[in-house]
């Protein structure tokens, strides 16, 4: 049984208000970094400056739920809480206009961690000691705070962990004040900080700057798929939705899309836990909607704060959505070349837009940085954009759901051999054809091409054996030209089935005739049937292989354009291009596209490979 | 043998490498080669030295370059030269397989004595009398002794045209002369090659990062160099490829040199110079 939290259910936005059981139960993909800087502290010599640390990720990456985390691992853990203080403070320090300012919040936080601990008199005789700092004299309230900050840890006999979140903000206010600060940290073993930055800090790389090569960084990235799937269902058992748990292990293309799309931000990982709660049974397409619905009042408050003309800018980036010029961009626009690059220049240096190579030539394209922000543009702009994005999204549930579909050539054969398994189970009256297959499946190749022959003998005006052992051949590097002749046979006996013209095209691909072979592509590729898409996908890819084993690759890209699947299926359309080009091509296309572009390139590489392995056996 | 340096050196100028030539010629009995070398450490001049000397091996030799070569006449052994990045350029532009079938091979600094016989030599066709400590503390300082900056500093010391003997002082006088604006055009192709190579925004990041390390005398490390681009490049693991890449065409052209936990540069003049110059 599973013990059920009372109250909060996850906290997206204000990790603060889970109480130290929750937290602790929420807590479970940053655990690595957690151990590491617990190990880390362990191994601080009691009477040396211990290594200060800066943690950095966008928004979302769980830096506040990390240093909470730790703040309470120190606590609890006998040796660490013994010889530790973890101070906590305001997620935002708003207060924070001088040094002194820094460490009397760093006494108030102190005061309220001993009032935590029911230590009510220290923590009055401490808030009597903040009183009595001098008022005036900036430099002697700074001093005396900090002497009052070592005094006060003196007498608990604890060293203190500064846990400061944004730091960036409370570094930039104290701009003056960095290389004192410096001074304190690198000479006191009393004090520890450890702080949290939504971006790089120039003082830290600058080497003129006051922390150059002196914190040790800790960068949270987003969540890989696995870490995805672990805090879903961590989220599930906690709010006992066994569906949603069910649906990630059912659906792995429906979580594998929203991933790519998502970018592994934990934060929005948790609200898709909501919207995976809500609706188990809908579809991936509803998912993202209801997910970006949820993003709507983030995104459209940070739309809103630019100015009109930035909003322009970051309007036509986003609906490019391919990394674009600036040049280009002004095209489009119609607006000057030179007002969009200052534009664009301003928006990079606020970290909304991010410079990008694009290949060929020596322009830079730009791009929206935050890339579910430029998704959820998509999702509210005009039909046909929409369109496009919906597309993809179709095309990635798809592509996903062929779990491990890194066939090799063994493999790739076997499944092959398995999917075309479906017709023949169609034609179920005919017990041999599957008899046949199942020889093929388990390696008999022999008997299942006895017994296909005899059944061709039998049933000369049956595409299904005539197909069945054309596959057979052309699948196990036998005679092509008998191949050939079959898979003739059986298009002209059923002209419609896409599953005999695929694999005429296949075969007559890997005979070295192209044009014939697209004649059969385009056949099957118009084929109307949604499920020739749906269930054979892995066939579709099979021919592209072929064709790519042939140096077909850029014809084939061609094909789809005039198929009009090129929108359609952009990741495989990018893929054939980037094999034909070199992979500098997948620069110009939009991450979400290029990634499983990428991927998809790879497989069929190393398919054809395996054809050209087999020809040269053969 | 002549004090010059930009051209490529032919006869008497051209100076040692004998081990190199004999390994080049036993390859070529049997490979094609590819003369991977950062710009100036003399590929060229090495490969003309080949041409000189074909004969006597049993070859015919023809040299083409590429800007040149209308049609490919049918070789029966290929030498081709290029900077050492150009693997890992060529990989990306998926050429990997056109340099496949060659066998790549290097072509470095000298090491110390040959660069020293090669000071000496230079000493003696014009006379300035180099005592040997003098060679010593001239190589010690160009860290990277190719022919080229041998050449540069040997051209400096000449013009300084003191009748007094060369000491080191004289010699640390010229390097920092070499640093003078109007001797900019001895490292200016450093800088102005970052651009043709990579384009933009990738020169950008690639000045970034030199940057950075020409400020810290020790060099910098790779963590500065993820922060330093950090501000670029949001996704982590797309900044760490990318920085990956730089970092390899970097070290492959010469800029630098893998220190280990910091990348430094590999000419300590080149870091004046960028500190001067270029990073400001």
């Amino acid at each position: 049984m599973t013990e059920h939290l009372p109250l909060h259910g996850a906290a997206v936005y204000n990790p603060h208000l889970l109480s130290p059981e929750e937290l602790k139960k929420y807590f479970v993909v940053r655990r690595e970094l957690l151990e590491h800087l617990l190990d880390e502290l362990r191994r601080e010599a009691p009477d040396r400056p211990p290594q200060h640390r800066l943690i950095v990720g966008t928004r979302g990456m769980g830096k506040t739920t990390l240093l909470r985390r730790l703040a309470l691992a120190v606590s609890e853990d006998p040796d660490l809480g013994q010889a530790w203080l973890p101070l906590q403070f305001p997620e935002e320090q708003y207060n924070v206009a001088r040094l002194s300012d820094l460490w009397v919040n760093c006494l108030d936080a102190l005061g309220d961690k001993l009032e935590a601990e029911g230590q009510l008199d220290q923590a009055a005789e401490l808030d009597t000691l903040v009183a009595g700092l001098p008022k005036g004299d900036e430099e002697r309230r700074a001093e005396q705070g900090l002497a009052q900050l070592k005094g006060l840890a003196g007498r608990i006999d604890k060293r203190l962990i500064l846990l400061i979140d944004n730091i960036d903000i409370v570094l930039d206010r104290l701009r003056d004040a960095h290389w004192k600060i410096r001074e304190v940290l690198a000479c006191d073993p009393r004090l520890l900080l450890i702080g949290a930055s939504s971006r790089m800090l120039e003082a830290t790389y600058e080497y003129k700057g006051a922390f150059y090569d002196f914190l040790k960084i800790h960068e949270l990235k987003g969540l890989s798929l696995d870490e995805t799937r672990e805090l879903l269902c961590n989220l599930a058992r906690i709010g006992n939705q066994p569906r949603v748990v069910d649906l990630i292990e059912n659906e792995p293309g429906r979580l594998k899309t929203l991933h790519n799309l998502t970018g592994g931000n934990p934060r929005t990982a948790t609200l898709l836990f909501g919207v995976l709660a809500q609706g188990p049974d809908g579809d991936v397409r509803a998912d993202l909607e209801r997910l970006l619905d949820q993003c709507t009042p983030l995104y459209k408050a940070r739309f809103e704060e630019l100015p009109a003309q930035s909003q322009q800018v970051v309007d036509g980036l986003a609906v490019s959505w391919d990394p674009i010029t600036a040049g280009d961009l002004a095209g489009r626009l119609r607006m000057d070349v030179n007002k969009v690059s200052s534009q664009l220049s301003r928006l990079e240096s606020q970290g909304v837009v991010e410079k990008v190579r694009i290949a060929p030539g020596t322009k830079a394209g730009f791009q929206i940085a935050e890339r579910f922000f430029n998704i959820w543009y998509l999702m509210r702009t005009s039909r046909r954009l929409r369109k496009k994005l919906v597309w993809l999204v179709q095309f990635l549930r798809v592509f996903y759901s062929q779990d491990e579909l890194k066939f090799h050539a063994g493999r790739f054969f076997a499944r092959s051999a398995r999917l075309s398994a479906d017709m023949y189970l169609r034609h179920a009256e005919y017990g041999a054809v599957n008899l046949a297959l199942a020889f093929q499946l388990s390696e008999r190749v022999s008997e299942a091409t006895e017994l296909l022959r005899h059944l061709i003998a039998e049933h000369a005006d049956d595409p299904v054996p005539h197909n069945g052992l054309a596959w057979l051949l052309y699948d196990r590097a036998g005679d092509l030209s008998e191949a050939e002749r079959l898979a003739r046979h059986a298009v002209e006996l059923d002209p419609n089935s896409p599953h005999y013209r695929h694999t005429l095209g296949c075969i007559l691909a890997r005979r070295g005739n192209w044009s014939e072979a697209a004649e059969q592509a385009r056949a099957f590729l118009r084929s109307d049937s949604k499920d020739f898409f749906e269930q054979h996908w892995p066939d579709i890819l099979a021919f592209f292989a072929e064709a790519v084993a042939q140096n077909e690759a850029s014809d084939s890209a061609e094909l789809l354009t005039q198929e009009g699947l090129s929108d359609r299926w952009r990741p495989l359309y990018e893929a054939l291009r980037a094999i034909a080009e070199g992979p500098d091509r997948l620069t110009r296309v939009a991450p979400e596209i290029r990634r499983p572009a990428g991927e998809l390139a790879k497989e069929l590489t190393s398919v054809a490979e395996a054809i050209g392995q087999t020809k040269i056996k053969g | 043998m002549k004090n010059t340096a930009g051209q490529p050196v032919r006869g008497d100028d051209f100076f040692d490498r004998e081990p190199e030539q004999r390994t080049l010629w036993d390859s070529l009995d049997a490979d094609n080669i590819l003369l991977l070398a950062p710009r100036r450490v003399g590929k060229t001049s090495l490969m003309r030295r080949l041409e000189e000397t074909a004969e006597q091996r049993g070859f015919r030799a023809l040299y083409l370059t590429v800007e040149g070569a209308t049609d490919e006449p049918t070789f029966v052994r290929r030498l081709l030269a290029g900077s050492i990045g150009l693997d890992t350029v060529a990989a990306r532009l998926n050429l990997g397989d056109t340099i496949n079938d060659l066998r790549m091979q290097g072509l470095g600094p000298f090491d110390s004595e040959t660069a020293d016989r090669f000071l000496l030599e230079l000493s003696k066709s014009y006379p300035i009398d180099l005592a040997p400590q003098i060679r010593e503390h001239i190589v010690e300082r160009i860290a990277w002794p190719i022919p080229y900056y041998l050449q540069v500093v040997f051209a400096e010391l000449r013009e300084m045209n003191a009748a007094a003997p060369i000491d080191r002082s004289r010699v640390d006088e010229a390097f920092a002369r070499l640093l003078d604006p109007a001797r900019k055009n001895y490292f200016d192709y450093w800088r102005q090659r970052l651009h043709d190579e990579l384009g933009t925004p990738e020169d950008g990041w690639a000045l970034t990062l030199l940057n950075s390390i020409c400020r810290d005398p020790e060099g910098a490390s790779y963590e500065t160099f993820q922060q330093a681009l950090g501000r670029r490049i949001s996704d982590p693991d797309e900044r760490d490829s990318h920085l990956r890449y730089l970092l390899d065409v970097l070290q492959n052209d010469g800029y630098l040199v893998d220190d280990g936990d910091r990348y430094r540069f590999r000419l300590p003049l080149l870091r004046e110079y960028w500190l001067r110059r270029v990073a400001r």
